[in-house]
């Protein structure tokens, strides 16, 4: 892995962490508040300027654990296991960010942190678990092809939820919102806070692309300290 | 019960917290890593270059 390559991996996260600086100010200073009788807790709503980007970066992750997951489980590809890895970290990454900024918004909105026959939450909570579980897997077993296997195996049919994840606020809306984007004319969202929450969705695609970049490049470093310290043992 | 303005602020200090907190992490791990690689290099260069020199000196000898 080349220098320019990293180098590049950390230009683009800090370009990323600006932007989405940039969209939180933004989304303070420049998109207007939301009609107080519509809403328990209107000042709120301005944390889905954060938490609609972390959730469609995690569904990139999730995406990337898929692909990495498929061409190391049936192709055997060394950059197919570098992806799953990525994915898994980035899927824990953002969605912590989702699953905890939620149920800060469902205490001030709904008076509830989370409601079990919403599918939307829970579908989305057994994602980040998911993750949670690939993250510490891969920190606690060793790295050898049956551990890579069933990991990879857990990305496969895991990856089944964001498709269930993301039609369940469309087929079986309960107390999440529906769609903010291609919602119809019901999503009604002012121009000024969907410019905003545009400008995060971009924000955040960089600096997943600059995080996915970084994890990668420290994923190939370890590899290659591991291949040198092989080989000074060996002589 | 605190306002939705306190909620928002919790949200965020928690967003900034978990992406900032696991960047610094990351880009920490990325210098300690190029560190120890290229000392690892340079003492598997010296090795190898130990390691040639002493198989040369028994060919000699042979």
């Amino acid at each position: 892995m080349g220098r320019v390559f990293t180098n590049l991996a950390v230009a683009l996260t800090i370009i990323g962490l600006l932007f989405a600086s940039i969209t939180l100010w933004l989304g303070f200073t420049w998109a207007p508040a939301v009609n107080p009788d519509d809403w328990a807790a209107p000042e709120a709503y301005r944390i889905l300027f954060w938490h609609v980007p972390a959730a469609w970066a995690s569904f990139l992750a999730f995406t990337l654990l898929f692909i990495g997951s498929a061409a190391w489980f049936l192709k055997r590809k060394e950059w197919g296991w570098k992806l799953h890895v990525v994915g898994a970290h980035l899927g824990l990454v953002y969605g912590m960010c989702v699953i905890i900024s939620g149920p800060i918004w469902g205490t001030a909105e709904w008076g509830t942190p989370w409601d079990l026959t919403d599918v939307r939450l829970n579908t989305y909570a057994i994602l980040a678990a998911l993750s949670l579980f690939l993250v510490v897997g891969h920190q606690t077993q060793g790295d050898n092809e049956e551990s890579r296997d069933t990991f990879a195996t857990v990305g496969l049919f895991g990856f089944l939820l964001v498709p269930l994840t993301i039609v369940a606020i469309r087929i079986w809306q309960n107390r999440h919102p529906g769609p903010v984007i291609g919602g119809g004319s019901e999503a009604g969202l002012a121009p000024e806070i969907l410019a905003v929450l545009l400008f995060g969705l971009f924000s955040f695609q960089v600096l997943v692309i600059g995080h996915a970049m970084l994890v990668w490049a420290v994923n190939d470093l370890e590899l290659r300290l591991a291949k040198v310290q092989m080989e000074i043992d060996r002589r | 019960m605190a306002d939705g303005t306190t909620f928002l602020a919790i949200a965020f200090i928690a967003m900034i917290g978990i992406i900032g907190g696991w960047t610094w992490k990351m880009l920490q791990r990325l210098n300690e890593l190029s560190e120890r690689l290229a000392a690892a290099e340079a003492t598997f260069g010296h090795a190898g270059a130990t390691g040639s020199a002493e198989s040369s000196d028994s060919s000699e000898e042979e």
